[in-house]
């Protein structure tokens, strides 16, 4: 692909996929969050981000993400080394191991095995943000070695 | 063991969660570590297969040259330089070539 396609077209194709990477995997990923708010600020009902997403609904972002770009890297990524692939395991197994404990304590809290005071909403809507965060950060990573690596 | 354990990571989950942004964070450099460094070994690639089309030209260019007998503007070398046709350089009478009247140079400007 490198011989077939000249600078200009190897950084437009690249910046293509990213485009669809950015609306698919990241706008249309987390639609709740920004088209619900809009909802609310057009009836005009006070909503926060903790009411938002203190029930935990960013942790499955941030898994689903994740495990689908370890996927996809792992499919498609023509001549990875064992250092990336190391890499994208592991950190995929944080993400996703952390996202599940964090669920696990956001379900504790609600059935009742742990105490309702134990885990408030304002500290899930913060590992949440930042979990999220760390995702959408590895899939941009991973996409831009796929993508690469791709060509 | 099992509770001792659930309770610790409950109690650190927030540091946990930042070790795993930074993990995240470092994935990040590494990719584009890794990515600076496939398109410089591209670059690389260009340069030496540049370097290698030119020297390839440059050889046919001179092989030309030596067989055609011109300069690199295309004026014909000495008369004794190698040529397409040797015979019309011959001496009159020797050749085949010759007209009366015509001068060995003519002759060379008229090929």
């Amino acid at each position: 692909m490198w011989k077939v396609l000249n600078d200009d077209q190897i950084v437009g194709q690249v910046l293509k996929d990213f485009g669809y990477w950015l609306l698919f995997s990241i706008v249309i990923s987390l639609a709740q969050l920004w088209l619900v708010p809009c909802i609310y600020y057009l009836t005009q009902k006070p909503l926060t981000w903790v009411e938002l997403i203190g029930n935990g609904s960013l942790l499955f972002f941030a898994t689903t993400i994740t495990s689908k770009t370890a996927g996809e890297y792992l499919k498609k990524g023509k001549s990875r080394s064992e250092l990336a692939t190391l890499i994208c395991i592991g950190v995929t197994f944080l993400i996703v191991m952390m996202s599940v404990f964090a669920y696990a304590l956001v379900t504790a809290v609600r059935i009742g095995v742990m105490a309702a005071n134990s885990l408030s909403s304002e500290r899930v809507a913060t590992f949440s943000d930042i979990l999220a965060l760390s995702g959408a950060i590895f899939s941009f990573a991973f996409t831009l070695l796929v993508r690469v690596d791709g060509k | 063991m099992m509770h001792t354990l659930v309770r610790w990571l409950s109690d650190n989950f927030g540091k946990l969660a930042v070790l795993t942004l930074a993990t995240s964070l470092g994935s990040l450099v590494f990719s584009l570590v890794h990515v600076m460094k496939a398109l410089r070994q591209r670059v690389q690639k260009s340069v030496r297969e540049a370097a290698a089309h030119s020297a390839e030209l440059k050889h046919a260019l001179t092989s030309e040259r030596d067989q055609s007998g011109t300069d690199e503007w295309g004026k014909q070398n000495a008369p004794d330089a190698p040529t397409k046709y040797p015979e019309v350089l011959a001496p009159a009478g020797q050749g085949q070539v010759s007209s009366p009247g015509q001068s060995q140079l003519g002759r060379i400007g008229c090929n």
